[in-house]
């Protein structure tokens, strides 16, 4: 079988993948602060994904206080040049904080089947990613009591999945981020150009289109079940009725087209005309004769053979 | 299998001119950035032109959000085993840096922007809802 030639950029990346020891970073300042201890360094772990429930990679800073994000922003034909030297991976590597929250999330809903109220420790524990044990120390966990009913003391605090404050929790945040984007004129739509942009027209995008954009962020941090539940309570409509409408439309199109449109030339009937010609060509002279008989009075043959009417 | 940063360093690690290029240079070496590419670089008002194998480049130079510091990050030993936990080195850092499109200006559609938007962004998203109006603007910096 002959093998199909590996695309260029797919090659190369395989390469870069294992051949790369030497990366670009945009690092929060909050991590490069040295702290009194040596041995404390920010780390990069493993963590699951709210969303997609994969593996990602995030970091602890030095104190395992925070959680930053790791997200690598890299178009196909970028390399830089650093000092005297080259590197071939144009991609830059961005640290920015993330909410704890929404990392333990999904695992407060998963526990929240058997709805008693457990510790932190009870309830991120994760087989394939351990570095989660991480998780429970972070500051920003404070926040927990926004999206679960708390029960018990400073040092054993109980928690259990609350959908209500979750969804309220949630609705704050979608609004939030909404005031933040209008005020710092991000643009919405993506596919304008920063010249439409620049009309006054867009500038008075009306607010749901923000809020359905500020929603599309944060359910990218959510399991797909909370953001549909989100997407309810924020009424933001489905977007799927749009595309059921052209299925409806479309037949009443075809039908038209069938009844307009009639073959040009319709061979099916010249073809029964091509066949009589030919078969009149294959009777023999003796046939041919036949033909020319006076058959008023006569007969056909099978009528000798039916049953007689009585 | 973890990955640890060491910061320590940070503070003695040289500045150094970093250039992002609109194309795949398949090299991970010394080049010769200060005679061949830097001396291209043309400077119009605030446009930055230069040249890459006769190819023109718009540029802009970016200065890093407050609060961000560039940094060149190096692997100097693989780990042998799996278990093992990776070391990573800061080699040198930057605060502003200049990127170039092939023949096409700079603006706010290019992922550069968008990177640097992102930042932005991710600030609000993050930053914990609080009843307290004050308290969350104090967390959010703003």
């Amino acid at each position: 079988m002959p093998k199909r030639p590996p695309s260029r950029q797919s090659s190369s990346k395989a390469i870069q993948e294992a051949d790369q020891s030497q990366w670009v970073f945009l690092m929060n300042d909050n991590l490069l602060e040295i702290s009194g201890d040596i041995e404390e360094k920010p780390v990069i772990c493993q963590l699951r994904h709210p969303k997609t429930d994969e593996g990602c990679l995030y970091l602890f800073d030095q104190h395992g206080k925070n959680v930053y994000e790791i997200i690598k922003y890299k178009e196909e034909f970028r390399s830089w040049l650093i000092g005297e030297s080259v590197q071939k991976d144009g991609g830059i590597i961005l640290t920015t904080q993330i909410d704890p929250v929404f990392l333990v999330l999904p695992y407060l809903i998963q526990q929240d089947k058997c709805s008693k109220y457990m510790t932190l420790d009870q309830i991120v524990i994760d087989d394939k990613y351990t570095e989660c044990r991480r998780l429970p120390d972070c500051n920003g966990l404070n926040e927990l009591t926004q999206v679960a009913d708390v029960k018990g003391e400073n040092d054993f605090k109980g928690y259990r999945y609350n959908k209500d404050k979750t969804l309220s929790w949630l609705k704050a945040k979608v609004d939030n981020l909404t005031d933040g984007i209008i005020e710092k004129g991000i643009q919405v739509i993506k596919s304008q150009s920063a010249m439409y942009v620049k009309s006054n027209k867009e500038e008075k995008l009306d607010r749901d289109a923000y809020v359905k954009y500020s929603y599309g962020m944060i359910s990218d941090y959510l399991p797909l079940q909370i953001s549909q539940e989100l997407k309810t309570y924020l009424g933001i409509p489905d977007c799927e009725e749009k595309v059921s409408h052209n299925p409806v439309e479309e037949p009443p199109a075809k039908r038209v087209k069938l009844e307009d449109i009639k073959p040009l030339e319709d061979y099916s009937k010249q073809n029964d005309d091509k066949k009589k010609p030919t078969l009149s060509k294959k009777l023999s002279m003796a046939q041919k004769k036949l033909e020319k008989i006076d058959k008023k009075g006569m007969k056909s043959l099978s009528s000798f053979f039916s049953p007689k009417p009585k | 299998m973890s990955m640890q940063i060491n910061t320590e360093t940070v503070s003695t690690a040289p500045e150094i001119s970093c250039h992002l290029l609109p194309c795949e240079i398949h090299h991970n070496e010394e080049a010769n950035v200060c005679k061949y590419f830097e001396t291209t670089i043309r400077k119009e008002e605030d446009l930055l032109t230069g040249c890459m194998h006769g190819r023109p480049l718009d540029g802009e130079k970016v200065a890093l959000p407050s609060g961000y510091t560039g940094l060149v990050v190096i692997e100097s030993r693989k780990a042998a085993t799996e278990e093992e936990d990776r070391m990573l080195d800061i080699k040198s850092k930057f605060n502003e840096f200049t990127y170039w499109n092939l023949d096409k200006p700079t603006s706010k559609e290019d992922m550069v922007s968008k990177a640097l938007q992102w930042i932005d962004i991710a600030n609000i998203l993050h930053s914990p809802i609080n009843q307290d109006e004050c308290s969350q603007r104090s967390v959010t910096g703003k």
